[in-house]
C-alpha cells in the first residue's frame, strides 16, 4: 500500500475521533469496526478464554465511548484502546488472584478461529495443539509480563507504544520484556518437564 | 569466551532497542558464546510462536451487545454524571465554564464549519460492491444548483448518479463501479454550502472494489404505497431476466425542481413529508417524534449542459432512475434521454434543491410523498421483480418508524424485521433508515456448506454468500441458465456436495468463494418464507420464519433469531 494512502488513513481517523468525541455514534462505530477484532484478539491472549475475551471486549469499548469526550485531540486511539482494554484485564486478573486460580478446564476449548484448512487434518491438529500450548505458557506469565509480550510479539507495538499502554518508561519497557522472555522460557521449560514426566 | 555474557542484552538487541555500541558488543560476544546465542534463538523463538497464534474471532453478538450497553450507560448517565459533576466541583466549576463559553463566544468563527466526512465505504475500505452508494457527509447543507464536479473528483472516472438527501447535508452517488478497482476520490475545497462558503480543504480517499453486486440499500424510485400518488395500475412490468445492471453513464444530471406536476414527475429521488405528529403510532410502539424541517425535495433530472440552470423548471424533461438503469435499455424500455444520447459534449451533473413550498403533496395524507414514475422510461433500472410487485404487502400509510435519532423515517418495519429494528440500537444506528417497504421473495433456495451459507433471490436473480466464520457476505449476480452445465466438474470427498446450477456457479468461478464456504454439507433446498427490506446502510433478509439477518453495508452480517 502507498504511503501516501496510509497518510491518508491516518488523517481519516484524526476526523473519525473529532467526530466521535462529539458524541457522534456513527463515527464511533467506524472506530469500533476499525479495532474490535484487535482489541478482541489482544484480550484473548492476555485471558486465554473467549467468556472473558468478549466481556472485556465489551467494556473496553464501551468505556471508551463513555469518556471519549474528556480526551484530547491528539489521541492515539490504538494505543488508548489497548491501555483500556489492558487495564480492564489487569484488573480482574489481579482480583482472581486474590480469590482464586481458575482450573485449567476453563480455558475455552473451541475458540471462535481463523477457518481451518479442510483438506490438512493432521496440519490442523498440530497447529491446534501448538495453539493451546503457548497460549498456556502466555497464561502462566506474570499479568505485567505477559502484558508486555503480547503487546510487542503479538500485536507488534514498539516499545514507545507499550510505555504509552502501560503507563512507564521505554527502558522499564526493555527491562520488562527481558524479564517476560526470561519467565516464558523457564516457563516453557518447566511445562516441558512436567509433560515428560507424566509420559514416563 | 573471553567476553561477559550479555544476556541482559539479548532481548533489547532482538527487538532493536540497543545502542550501537552495544549492538557491536552483543554481536562479538554472540561469535564465542553458544550459550547466549542459543538464548536469543529461544527468544528469537518464543516470539515468533506468540507472533503466529490465530486471531480469534469476535462472537457475533459483541457489536450489538456493545453498543446495547452503550445505550443503557448513556441513559443512566445522562443526569448522573452532570449532577455529580456540579455537586463536586460546585461554584468553580460553573465560573469555569461560563469564562470557557464566554471565550468561544468571542473567538468563535463567524459561522458554522463546513467540512465533508465520508460515511461509506471508509477509507481504505476494500470489497465494496460494485453497485454500493458512496455516502458523504457535510455539515452543512450544500448549495444548489451546483456542478457535481465542483464538489467531487473521481479516479478513475466512473459514471456517478448524484443525490442529495437528510436535508441536503449528504451526498450519495449512486455508481456503476468497475470490479477491483482502486477508487479515489476527493470531496474538492470548492464544495459551496448553502450559506455560500467553500468547503476549505479538500478530503480525499479511497477504497476497493469487488467483483460483485450488494442488495439494493436505497431504492427511493421504487413504486410507490398505494396511498401515496397513485401508480398506473397498467404500469407494465419489467421482464424477469433483466441483465445486470450496468450503469451508461449519465450525460448531465440535475436535481431539479418540479412544479406540481399535471402528470406525475417522472423521478422523486426522496420527497420528505410533512411533520409527523398526525403519523399514527404502530401498536406498540411509542409515537413517532415529530419531524422538524423536512427536508427539501428534489428531482433527478437528465438535461444538457449548457442549460443546466435553465432545467432547474424542466419537469418535463425525461428522467433516469437514480439507481442504476440496465445496460441496453431497449425501446420497450424507453430510455432516457440521458442515456440515449451518451455522447453529449461535457456533461456536467448540477444539483438543485426543489425550493420550498413546490412539494407535490397532493395528497392531504401524511407519510412519503415519493411519487410516481410516470412511465417505465424510468423505471427500467428498478427491475422490480414480480415477485416484489405482486407480492409486497399493501400498506396503509406507513407508521414512522423510530430512528436513533429520534425522527421518523419514511417507511416501516413489519413483522420480525420490525422486532429485531425496534429491539436494537445497535442496529438501528447502524442500519439507519428503511429505504423502501419489506420485500416477500417468492423463488428461493438455501445450501448449507461447512463454513458458511448459500441463498438464492430468485426474483432478483442474486445470490447470497454468507461466510459464518468470519461473518461477512457477499452479493453475486446469478448468470446460471437453463442450458448451462448443472454440475461442477469437482469431487467432494465423501459426506459432503458439491453445489450445482447457480451456486455451484457462482462457487466454480470464485476461488474465494470456495475457500471461505469449503464444501457443502447438504443439496439446496427451498428457503421459505423469505422476505428482504432495504436500509440506509445495509439491509435485512429474512431465510425463514425465525431467523433474520442483519446485512451491513460494510460486508459484516450478524444473525438474530427472533423467538
Amino acid at each position: 500500500m502507498a504511503e501516501g494512502f496510509a497518510i491518508s488513513v491516518a488523517l481519516d481517523e484524526t476526523n473519525w475521533i473529532a467526530r466521535a468525541r462529539q458524541g457522534d455514534a456513527a463515527a464511533f462505530e467506524a472506530i469500533y469496526q476499525r479495532y474490535e477484532r484487535r482489541i478482541y484478539s489482544f484480550v484473548y491472549r492476555m485471558m486465554g478464554n473467549a467468556e472473558d475475551a468478549s466481556d472485556l471486549t465489551q467494556d473496553t469499548f464501551v468505556k471508551a465511548y463513555l469518556a471519549l469526550p474528556r480526551t484530547t485531540p491528539d489521541l492515539n486511539v490504538s494505543a488508548w484502546l489497548h491501555r483500556i482494554a489492558s487495564n480492564a484485564c489487569l484488573d480482574v486478573l489481579r482480583r482472581r488472584r486474590i480469590v482464586q486460580w481458575l482450573p485449567w478446564e476453563v480455558f475455552d476449548t473451541n475458540p471462535a478461529l481463523e477457518p481451518a484448512a479442510p483438506d490438512d487434518p493432521a496440519g490442523n491438529y498440530l497447529r491446534r495443539e501448538t495453539e493451546l500450548e503457548v497460549q498456556r505458557i502466555l497464561t502462566l506469565l506474570s499479568p505485567k509480563h505477559r502484558t508486555a509480550l503480547v503487546l510487542k510479539e503479538y500485536q507488534g507495538l514498539s516499545c514507545d507504544e507499550i510505555a504509552a499502554v502501560m503507563g512507564t518508561s521505554r527502558s522499564a519497557v526493555k527491562s520488562l520484556l527481558f524479564r517476560a522472555r526470561e519467565e516464558f522460557r523457564q516457563v516453557s521449560e518447566r511445562e516441558q518437564q512436567k509433560g515428560k514426566a507424566a509420559h514416563v | 569466551m573471553n567476553s561477559p555474557h550479555v544476556r541482559a542484552l539479548l532481548s533489547a538487541y532482538l527487538d532493536g532497542e540497543v545502542t550501537p555500541a552495544e549492538h557491536a558488543q552483543v554481536e562479538r560476544h554472540l561469535v564465542s558464546c553458544p550459550e547466549c546465542t542459543r538464548i536469543l534463538a529461544e527468544y528469537r523463538d518464543l516470539g515468533s510462536q506468540v507472533r503466529t497464534l490465530s486471531r480469534p474471532l469476535p462472537p457475533a453478538t459483541l457489536h450489538r451487545d456493545v453498543w446495547t450497553a452503550i445505550e443503557a450507560r448513556e441513559g443512566r448517565s445522562a443526569w448522573g454524571t452532570s449532577l455529580a459533576g456540579l455537586l463536586r466541583y460546585g461554584a468553580v466549576t460553573a465560573v469555569l465554564a461560563l469564562a470557557v463559553i464566554g471565550a468561544w463566544l468571542l473567538l468563535r468563527p463567524a459561522g458554522p464549519q463546513f467540512a465533508a466526512q465520508p460515511r461509506y465505504p471508509l477509507p481504505g475500505q476494500s470489497g465494496v460492491a460494485r453497485n454500493s452508494s458512496v455516502d458523504i457527509e457535510f455539515t452543512r447543507p450544500l448549495a444548489t444548483p451546483q456542478p457535481i464536479d465542483q464538489i467531487i473528483q473521481l479516479a478513475p472516472t466512473a459514471p456517478i448518479t448524484p443525490t442529495l438527501v437528510h436535508g441536503g447535508d449528504t451526498l450519495l452517488l449512486q455508481g456503476d463501479w468497475a470490479a477491483n478497482t482502486l477508487y479515489t476520490i476527493t470531496v474538492l475545497s470548492s464544495t459551496l454550502s448553502a450559506e455560500g462558503k467553500t468547503l476549505g480543504h479538500a478530503v480525499t480517499w479511497q477504497f476497493t472494489t469487488g467483483d460483485f453486486l450488494n442488495t439494493p440499500t436505497a431504492t427511493p424510485t421504487e413504486t410507490p404505497n398505494p396511498t401515496d400518488t397513485p401508480v398506473p395500475t397498467d404500469t407494465p412490468l419489467p421482464p424477469t431476466d433483466t441483465p445486470p445492471p450496468t450503469l451508461p453513464p449519465p450525460t448531465v444530471v440535475a436535481l431539479v425542481p418540479t412544479s406540481p406536476p399535471v402528470v406525475p414527475p417522472a423521478t422523486v429521488t426522496r420527497a420528505a413529508g410533512p411533520p409527523a405528529p398526525t403519523l399514527p403510532p404502530t401498536a406498540g410502539r411509542p409515537p413517532a417524534p415529530t419531524a422538524t424541517a423536512p427536508p427539501a425535495p428534489f428531482t433527478v433530472t437528465p438535461v444538457p449542459a449548457a442549460s443546466a440552470t435553465a432545467a432547474a423548471s424542466a419537469t418535463s424533461a425525461v428522467v433516469p432512475s437514480p439507481t442504476p438503469p440496465p445496460a441496453s435499455p431497449t425501446a420497450s424500455h424507453g430510455p432516457p434521454t440521458a442515456t440515449a444520447e451518451p455522447a453529449t459534449a461535457t456533461p456536467t451533473p448540477v444539483i438543485a434543491h426543489m425550493p420550498p413550498g413546490t412539494t407535490p403533496t397532493a395528497s392531504p395524507t401524511p407519510g412519503p410523498q415519493e411519487t410516481a414514475t410516470s412511465e417505465p422510461i424510468s423505471t427500467p433500472g428498478l427491475t422490480p421483480s414480480p415477485g416484489a410487485t405482486s407480492t409486497a404487502p399493501p400498506e396503509g400509510t406507513p407508521t414512522a418508524t423510530r430512528t436513533p435519532g429520534g425522527s421518523a423515517c419514511q417507511y416501516t418495519t413489519q413483522g420480525n424485521f420490525d422486532r429485531v429494528y425496534q429491539d436494537s440500537y445497535a442496529i438501528r444506528s447502524v442500519l439507519g433508515c428503511p429505504t423502501n417497504t419489506e420485500r416477500a421473495i417468492v423463488t428461493t433456495a438455501i445450501e448449507p456448506f461447512q463454513y458458511g451459507f448459500m441463498f438464492w433471490d430468485g426474483d432478483q436473480k442474486q445470490i447470497y454468500v454468507f461466510d459464518t466464520s468470519q461473518m461477512v457476505y457477499f452479493v453475486y449476480a446469478d448468470t446460471w441458465v437453463t442450458g448451462d452445465p448443472s454440475g461442477g466438474t469437482a469431487t467432494p470427498p465423501a459426506g459432503y456436495y458439491a453445489p450445482v446450477r447457480g451456486f455451484g456457479k457462482v462457487w466454480q468461478e470464485h476461488n474465494d468463494v470456495q475457500t471461505r464456504l469449503g464444501w457443502a454439507t447438504a443439496p439446496e433446498t427451498g428457503a421459505g418464507a423469505a422476505a428482504v427490506q432495504a436500509f440506509e446502510r445495509g439491509s435485512m433478509l429474512r431465510t425463514d420464519s425465525q431467523a433474520v439477518r442483519v446485512l451491513y453495508a460494510n460486508g459484516a452480517w450478524e444473525n438474530v433469531t427472533v423467538r
